[in-house]
């Protein structure tokens, strides 16, 4: 190839990169090749086509080569990767704790170092994870500052988890124990398993609590309170310096509160079961600042789903502050939400542990295009909860209904584009009689499991092969609804690994004259036992429907194997 | 349809276009190379073997979604990815520079900032972040010290920037 082929190839490469990218994201390296390619351009405009292939361009080249050649001599390692790559190696901990993470790499060399501390998209995923330990609290003040200090103007996204948080008196008990065990031995005047610090100071764990609120409103931005994190000494004449200089910059981290709560992109909240209740509400205002940008909120109590019993422990009630750019909103137990109408202009995503007081107020939320409904509705009189007014949500496209669900909430639901449909989770649902719901749905995911109910036809009599009785009842009653179904996938068919019989169910139901005339794909998943395993599972096989539909009556049913 | 890449060890290798078009940076090439040979000089014949190895298992697959670069999020590493990236370390890290002069960035990294309801209605969209989340996948849970000896790096601080450093992570501790 000529030389100025190559040199023109590569301006034209690079020519498309920066019209086709900002200027922003042009990358050092390619300004650098930008530069070396031009000078190479303005070599070749400034000689003689013949004269650069004797010698200057053609000089250049080789020497590009010999350099290449002399690179290939030796090993490539991590030290040959750009800062840029390093901090993408680094930046994809994401998911990992980076609390535990960050500290090692920082610890490995200066240039990794430095690659970590420069990189502002490594402090703003701010994970708290207390345990519980008063001189803890100091650490996560001190790493929250960091954070923000680091961050400069990123967008923030935090989750705060307390489900690692144990009672201070388990904490304590073990070593007092053990010294009133050696005092026990001399003395023999304690009755030490009846002793229990939380009993002599049963106020610990809300001072742990109290304290730790002030890690939380440094992270909205708001002022310290408590003494705890004041005494930390007075400050140096240099840091007072930098304060002082840190007032002319611009609002950037830590420097000006206010653009703290600012900067928050999502709020990720994990409680244990040790939290106690009546925190939320305290910690909530401890949070309460505008966050114009914060575009999702996820609620999370961990632990087993509540049954309906507990609903009155678990009934939080929050005022919301205007969330304005909200999209996302999830919360898997029960909660109050006062004025609700706060959050739901943009809310495009919605994962709800619903009460009858908030059912009807879903026809608020009329930008909705996934919304995960968990229902604790009295299993035993459903029809207590029925609302009066539909609820017409026309831009959703994904629903998945979980926990106990009554017939009524897909008979009041009127979803004209939804597509998918997930009946995985734990709980009961009870299809009721017709509805309009599935009609439009595309892709269905249905779990197997005695959970699902159809209370029609019960003497039919049912071929098992490894289902529970109400397996196909239910089944059946819900393809004949499906008409648009085009996927189906199957979960935790532990009896039935590879579907066979259940595909041998659903094979009358597929001709072009039968209700799932559109279905093309039938997908197995296996296992999930459990909503924890369901990220886990893996497709074991799949059946081409599509296919099946020009078998002649008889042949075997094949399916693709997966591994 | 087919075009011809020249690696700098001046391979030829004639790839099939729709796999070919996996590699940015060819494809913005193609159009003007016309039917001259591409000319990779930065990516050896046995780097570009797998990229295209790699090519053309995901043809099919659809390209990654609109990214931001603002945050970055694993992935699942799929079964055969997993068994296309085991290879020594020297070949490891010719992948990931390959793929970043290529500027393949679902070979690379993926970077994703797309909210879940996106993601909903583009499935499949992520093809994995196969070769930086190798690495952050071997850095995982190692000390500074296994990590050094690891990749063979050397410890440059001095023991008083070491305290300080270890001052700074007192977060993680007790954990």
């Amino acid at each position: 190839m000529a030389t100025t082929d190559l040199v023109e190839l590569e301006l034209c490469r690079l020519a498309l990169k920066i019209t086709s990218e900002s200027n922003l994201e042009l990358k050092i390296h390619n300004l650098g090749k930008l530069v070396r390619v031009a000078s190479d351009l303005l070599t070749v405009l400034a000689k003689p086509h013949s004269a650069l292939l004797a010698s200057g361009y053609q000089t250049s080249q080789s020497g590009v080569v010999k350099e290449s050649k002399q690179q290939e001599s030796r090993r490539t390692t991590i030290h040959d990767l750009p800062g840029e790559i390093l901090s993408h190696i680094f930046r994809s901990l994401h998911g990992e704790d980076r609390t535990t993470t960050l500290p090692s790499i920082i610890a490995v060399s200066r240039r990794w170092h430095t690659t970590v501390v420069q990189d502002p998209y490594l402090w703003n995923d701010i994970v708290v994870r207390p345990n519980g330990l008063m001189k803890n609290i100091r650490a996560w003040h001190y790493y929250v500052q960091r954070c923000l200090e680091r961050s400069l103007n990123c967008p923030l996204d935090i989750t705060v988890d307390f489900s690692e948080v144990r009672p201070i008196s388990e904490q304590v008990d073990k070593p007092l124990r053990a010294v009133f065990t050696a005092v026990d031995l001399q003395n023999n005047e304690y009755e030490l398993e009846s002793w229990k610090f939380e009993d002599q100071c049963p106020n610990l764990t809300d001072i742990y609590f109290d304290y730790f609120i002030d890690v939380l409103r440094l992270l909205s931005g708001t002022q310290t309170k408590s003494n705890l994190l004041k005494t930390r000494g007075k400050p140096s004449k240099k840091s007072k310096k930098s304060t002082r200089k840190s007032k002319k910059q611009p609002a950037t981290g830590l420097t000006d509160a206010n653009t703290v709560a600012m900067r928050w992109r999502s709020f990720h909240l994990i409680l244990g079961e040790t939290w106690p209740s009546d925190y939320i509400e305290k910690m909530w205002s401890s949070l309460d600042q505008p966050t114009p940008h914060l575009v999702r909120i996820h609620l999370e109590l961990l632990g087993e789903p509540k049954e309906p019993s507990y609903e009155d422990d678990v009934l939080y009630k929050v005022a919301f502050p205007c969330f304005d750019a909200l999209e996302e909103f999830e919360c898997n137990f029960p909660l109050e939400l006062d004025s609700l109408e706060r959050i739901h202009p943009k809310v495009k995503d919605l994962s709800i542990f619903l009460d009858k007081l908030t059912f009807g107020e879903l026809n608020k939320f009329e930008n909705l295009v996934r919304l995960e409904l968990w229902h604790k509705s009295n299993k035993e009189n459903p029809a207590s909860d029925m609302p009066g007014d539909k609820v017409h949500l026309p831009k959703l496209k994904h629903l998945a209904l979980c926990g106990v669900v009554p017939q009524f909430i897909p008979i009041v639901l009127t979803t004209p584009a939804l597509e998918s449909l997930s009946l995985l989770y734990y709980g009961w649902v009870e299809l009721g009689e017709k509805t309009e719901l599935y009609s439009t749905v595309k892709k269905l995911d249905w779990r197997v499991g005695d959970w699902c109910e159809y209370t029609g036809f019960k003497q039919m009599p049912i071929n098992k092969d490894g289902y529970p009785d109400s397996d196909f009842r239910s089944m059946d009653h819900l393809f004949q609804q499906c008409t648009s179904l085009e996927e189906l996938r199957v979960w935790a068919n532990h009896a039935d690994q590879w579907g066979k019989a259940f595909m041998k169910r659903l094979l009358p139901l597929i001709p072009s004259d039968k209700p799932l005339s559109k279905l093309k794909k039938v997908i197995f998943y296996f296992p999930m036992d459990w909503m924890d395993d369901f990220d886990q599972s893996k497709i074991t096989c799949s059946y081409d429907i599509d296919a099946m539909r020009n078998q002649p009556p008889g042949t075997e049913l094949v399916p693709t194997y997966l591994k | 349809m087919s075009i011809t890449i020249v690696t700098s060890d001046n391979e030829q290798f004639c790839v099939e276009k729709l796999v070919a078009q996996r590699i940015a940076l060819i494809e913005d090439m193609v159009e003007n190379a016309g039917d001259r040979p591409i000319p990779l000089p930065n990516v050896t014949a046995s780097v570009l073997r797998k990229i295209l190895e790699y090519c053309e298992h995901h043809k099919n697959d659809p390209l990654p979604p609109y990214d931001d670069g603002s945050r970055s999020r694993t992935t699942h590493i799929s079964e055969w990815d997993q068994k296309f990236i085991t290879v020594d370390q020297e070949m490891l890290f010719e992948i990931i520079l390959a793929a970043n002069y290529l500027e393949m960035k679902p070979l690379l990294y993926v970077r994703l900032n797309v909210p879940r309801v996106q993601c909903l209605t583009a499935c499949n969209a992520v093809a994995g972040d196969i070769g930086c989340k190798t690495v952050a996948n071997m850095i995982k849970g190692k000390s500074p010290e296994e990590i050094r000896k690891l990749f063979n790096i050397v410890n440059n601080f001095t023991p008083e920037e070491e305290a300080q450093i270890r001052k700074e992570a007192e977060w993680a501790e007790d954990r």
